[in-house]
């Protein structure tokens, strides 16, 4: 029959929540199922990783975006660890001085395992070195030989010096030492001859002694001329002999080394670089206090205070070979995976030490300290990405060790260009991992859009869903992942019933009757408040009651928000009618998310109108209260009157909508359909039954669009319904698209069940009308009109009675208009 | 053992120049005054020989580097610098060992004026000789006069102490030096040992059971030795074989005092200390 709308039923209980049936469940309690060890719901993600890990190309690092609580840690983690465990261990690495660049520190690859060994050994080798070197520089040949050769330079010395002496002795003249240089003087009889005296020798005399002096200068001089020569000499010769002593005691000791690392040519290049540097240094050694002694003195230029460092070897990453099993919780023989919860610069790429010592820092490669790059290199590294993006130059570290291939560890001042003192520069060590970045979706596309490198380095993105799909396998995989969180957390296991439970939250977190929560740890802290409330009451087997009462606590703890506001909104403060019928008036729903915590309220809606050039003033907007998306609800409103109202003649009225006490400002076009009713109330001048709440957004062909919240939103209104006394007149519009959001509270289901409370499904804007108002909406016949008595036909009649009278006020009182 | 006036060591003079045997003489007399006590002064002489050489119209320099007339005012300027030097390191090493110190500097012949102001003084010390590089005689003109004609003990040093080797003592009865060489042992933390000069193997062997139990009862570390004659070469034998750092020689000894004091210095490597 023409004019009459389809619908308008309300919901039946049974179609408000998904009641999870677990009659089909093959278990008493969680204690009969198995550990989970697959993940559930994520198969995108899980792919992305088991590509990323399988292909051996550079740039195919990881990024794991998605919400926080999805465990996206645990995941990831598990998933490099197990294929971690088929891997080979990397290699060690360890930094050795560069005897001839000490700025620049070697750096040795060993096979896994054998850098621990290497460092003992070479830590032995020097002991042995030192005791080796000091009985022989003890020795009696040794002794002997040296001093044969300083004897030798004495005697050269003396020698022509006596002989000097001898023939000035001759002559009758002394040598004599004066603090300025050598002197000769004229004695007699043993004691220098007085200037006095020497006045009144004979002229003669006086001028063979001056010839005489003369001629013993020139030999003299030409004696003190070699001594410098000579005592090079001689120091070569002492040189010369220490190293062939050295070279003795040496020889063999490292000898017997380089056996051992004979398939280790790096290493073998490394002890004849030692053994050279024993030779040239054998004064280091010598140096060194005999045991219980103080420490030697500082020696210039050598950081730390025992010269014989520059022969430790500085392991910077040690793993272990198959097969051995160590003690300590390193890698057994396996690639390792690493996560580093401080990624800042430093702990990233390693970083150098420097030491206070005499006022001045200094440093050496014993210094260089491994970063997080290091002990993951060979494995994997899984890092937070707002972290490394919050540590000043972290990314930039990172990106630059990735583009490279290789770790370069240098003072984060110098990366910076901050820095121009001297410092290490290490050699680089080559780079060769997976890193995982884990983080938020918005990091994830931010990095893409702002960082052209970040597509380059890590190409492969595992999207973490939140949302499971509902099925009856996927129920099941998620029971047994409330058994596997429940033994992970010690707790009491969960009876079947407690479990479906369990599943109807998760479905409810999700805003969906088909879907289920992937946020574990909330559905951990369920599971672990539960299983509290179970011990209280004293069972050994958490019931649903208590999975009830978790969620009824953590829903009263932070519910105090909500219940002042409905307290603002039952004593008068707040106007919101739950009976009687006005024009113009409708109450809206709107959510609220407080800290993790969302609740609905209801909102009153008013609409007026006048004559007018069919403006459509939307106070929220007006005053900035309102953003865009409701503003956008709002204009939506008025492309759908003047198109299907009278749409020959102008809109010729001018409305104004407004959120009643409404301070905050609202955005979201879910309340447009509440908008429309009000203004077609208004319009019509029709009232509205206050009994009602609605929601829903709406297009400008009248269809009711879903919305997001629809169980806060019931929520909200029934809450205030059920304080005030619930009449059976009272209930929720909501759009037909969100009945599969429905998961609602026990308590509204049961005021469903009752007929205190009703939930219409609607799909249009006639469908929602006729149920507030009572009236037919009507639509058009084939004579292009609306029924009479119909809803449509009042707002039609009304419009072109409005642009009818505009008319006439446009052709009586034009001035008027235009004034 | 008959019991005679001790040998104390109150008052030192140390007789300084800038060559290395000098330093080691400040060294090893600091570190005696530290341990003793005693106060340390420094002399530093203004070599009046050398003043009057410089006057003689024939007197030329000879360096390295060439030959220049040797100016008396020149000399004089060098003489004010050296003092200055000596006297730092004077006080950097009573510093060091915390020994109460004074410094003076007289003109004269050196080895005269060291002898005259030694009249005042317990021990001077020393070095052997002041021109190592040129003088052939091993003992310097300075220190030989000073070490014969000085009426107190002298300390002679070539080279510094090794630290740790035993100081030698030589014995032939009597306590006077017994408390000193106990009390130097101890301020050098070495060990003793006591080389027995007697004329007859009976002596020696008396002697040599005193000295034993004059180890024991004072509780010091060392052994006796038997020295077969009283000479400079069997002294310098034991010096070497046992590897001494400080010789020890009392010349009140009737055979110490027949002793060549100066071939004894001569010989000698380590630090000699003639007590008197």
């Amino acid at each position: 029959m023409p004019g009459e709308i389809k619908g308008g039923a309300p919901l039946a209980a049974e179609r408000l929540c998904w009641r999870c049936d677990t009659s089909g469940w093959a278990f008493e309690t969680t204690e009969d199922l198995e550990d989970l060890g697959e993940v559930i719901g994520q198969a995108r993600a899980v792919e992305a990783i088991h590509f990323a890990v399988g292909i051996e190309q550079p740039g195919y690092n990881i990024f794991a975006l998605g919400p926080e609580g999805l465990d996206k840690h645990g995941i990831v983690r598990r998933f490099l660890e197990a294929k971690a465990a088929g891997q080979a261990a990397p290699a060690d690495w360890c930094y050795v001085n560069n005897f001839r660049e000490a700025h620049a520190p070697k750096a040795i690859r060993l096979p896994p395992g054998r850098g621990v060994a290497f460092k003992e050994d070479m830590a032995r080798l020097v002991t042995d070195l030192h005791d080796v070197l000091i009985s022989a520089f003890e020795s009696e040949e040794y002794r002997t030989r040296r001093q044969v050769i300083e004897e030798e330079l004495k005697e050269r010395q003396q020698a022509s010096a006596s002989e000097v002496e001898a023939a000035a002795k001759e002559k009758g003249l002394a040598l004599v030492r004066t603090p300025l240089g050598f002197a000769f003087a004229p004695v007699s009889e043993g004691k220098l001859v007085p200037p006095e005296a020497f006045e009144h020798f004979p002229k003669e005399a006086r001028e063979k002694i001056e010839a005489d002096i003369e001629e013993l200068q020139k030999r003299l001089q030409a004696a003190l001329e070699k001594t410098p020569l000579w005592i090079k000499e001689t120091r070569e010769k002492v040189r010369a002999l220490n190293q062939e002593i050295a070279q003795l005691a040496v020889g063999h000791l490292i000898g017997a080394l380089s056996d051992a690392y004979a398939d280790l040519p790096e290493i073998m290049a490394y002890l004849g670089e030692v053994r050279q540097d024993v030779i040239g240094n054998v004064d280091l050694f010598l140096q060194q206090p005999k045991q219980g002694a103080g420490p030697p003195p500082a020696r210039e230029g050598e950081a730390g205070r025992n010269p014989l460092r520059r022969y430790r070897v500085n392991l910077v990453v040690h793993n272990h070979a198959a097969g051995k099993d160590p003690k300590s919780d390193d890698t057994e023989g396996r690639a390792p995976v690493v996560y580093e919860d401080n990624p800042t610069f430093d702990r990233l790429l390693g970083y150098i030490e420097h030491r206070a010592e005499m006022g001045a820092l200094v440093t050496d490669f014993n210094l260089i300290r491994p970063g997080a790059l290091h002990k993951a290199n060979g494995g994997y590294l899984i890092l937070d990405a707002r972290k490394v993006l919050t540590r000043p130059l972290a990314w930039d570290g990172l990106k630059r060790a990735l583009f490279a291939k290789e770790i370069r560890t240098e003072p984060l001042a110098h990366m910076a260009g901050l820095l121009s003192t001297s410092s290490l520069e290490p050699a680089p060590i080559p780079l060769n991992l997976k890193i995982v970045l884990i983080g938020d979706r918005q990091l994830y596309y931010l990095l893409s859009f702002h960082d052209p490198e970040f597509g380059d380095l890590f190409k492969v993105s595992a999207d973490f869903d939140e949302v499971i799909d509902r099925s009856a396998a996927n129920d099941r995989l998620y029971a047994r992942q409330v058994a596997t969180l429940a033994r992970e957390n010690a707790l009491r296991p969960f009876g079947r019933e407690a479990v479906g439970r369990v599943l109807e939250q998760a479905a409810r977190q999700a805003g969906d009757a088909e879907r289920l929560s992937a946020q574990t740890d909330t559905i951990a802290d369920l599971l672990r408040e539960a299983d509290h409330w179970a011990g209280t009451e004293g069972r050994e087997i958490v019931e649903r009651d208590d999975v009830q009462k978790a969620i009824d606590k953590q829903v009263y703890r932070q519910d105090r928000v909500r219940q002042r506001m409905q307290e603002q909104i039952t004593r008068g403060t707040v106007l919101i009618d739950d009976r009687g019928a006005k024009v113009g008036q409708i109450n809206g729903l709107s959510v609220l998310s407080l800290g993790g915590f969302s609740f609905g309220r209801p909102s009153r809606i008013s609409a007026r109108v006048r004559l007018g050039r069919g403006d459509l003033v939307d106070i929220e907007r007006e005053v900035e209260l309102g953003g865009p998306l409701h503003s956008k609800g709002v204009l939506i409103l008025r492309g759908f009157l003047s198109s299907h109202y009278a749409s020959d003649r102008p809109l010729s009225l001018s409305a104004s909508l407004v959120f009643e006490q409404s301070y905050g400002g609202v955005d979201g076009d879910s309340a447009s359909s509440a908008e429309l009713y009000a203004l077609l109330s208004a319009i019509a001048e029709v009232p509205i039954k206050q009994s009602f709440a609605v929601t829903g957004s709406v297009n400008q062909y009248g269809e009711v669009q879903a919305i997001g919240g629809v169980n806060e939103k019931i929520e909200g209104f029934f809450d205030l319904c059920a304080e005030r006394g619930l009449t059976g007149e009272q209930g929720v519009l909501i759009p037909d698209s969100n009945v599969k959001h429905l998961m609602l509270r026990p308590d509204v289901i049961e005021a469903v069940r009752d007929d205190r409370f009703r939930i219409y499904p609607v799909t249009s804007i006639e469908q929602g009308i006729e149920i507030l108002t009572g009236l037919p909406a009507g639509l058009r016949g084939p004579d292009g009109h609306f029924p009479e008595d119909s809803l449509n036909h009042r707002v039609e009649a009304r419009l072109v009675a409005l642009a009818e009278q505009r008319r006439a006020f446009a052709r009586g009182g034009g001035e008027e208009e235009k004034g | 053992m008959a019991a005679e006036a001790e040998l104390a060591l109150r008052r030192i003079l140390v007789a300084l120049d800038v060559s290395e045997q000098s330093r080691a003489a400040l060294e090893a007399a600091a570190r005696l005054a530290g341990g003793l006590n005693a106060e340390l002064v420094g002399l530093f002489v203004e070599d009046s020989d050398l003043l009057r050489m410089a006057e003689l119209p024939v007197t030329r320099l000879v360096g390295a580097r060439g030959t220049g007339a040797l100016d008396p005012a020149m000399l004089r300027r060098a003489f004010k610098v050296q003092a200055a030097e000596a006297r730092e390191a004077l006080e950097r090493s009573a510093e060091q060992w915390q020994v109460k110190w004074s410094f003076r500097v007289t003109r004269g012949s050196s080895a005269e004026a060291v002898v005259a102001e030694a009249g005042d003084f317990d021990l001077v010390a020393l070095g052997r000789t002041s021109r190592p590089a040129v003088r052939t005689a091993p003992l310097g003109a300075t220190a030989r006069r000073t070490a014969m004609a000085a009426s107190c003990s002298v300390l002679v040093s070539r080279g510094g102490q090794r630290a740790g080797c035993p100081l030698l003592t030589l014995y032939e009865g009597g306590t006077r030096a017994l408390p000193l060489t106990a009390e130097l042992s101890r301020v050098f933390a070495c060990s003793l040992i006591v080389g027995v000069l007697a004329e007859t193997p009976e002596r020696a062997a008396a002697l040599e059971a005193e000295a034993e139990t004059w180890l024991r009862e004072s509780g010091l570390r060392g052994r006796v030795e038997r020295l077969d004659t009283a000479e400079a070469a069997a002294i310098h034998d034991l010096v070497k074989r046992r590897d001494a750092g400080l010789l020890v020689v009392d010349q009140r000894g009737p055979l110490a005092s027949k002793l060549n004091l100066e071939g004894l210095l001569e010989t000698q490597d380590v630090p000699v200390l003639v007590l008197r």
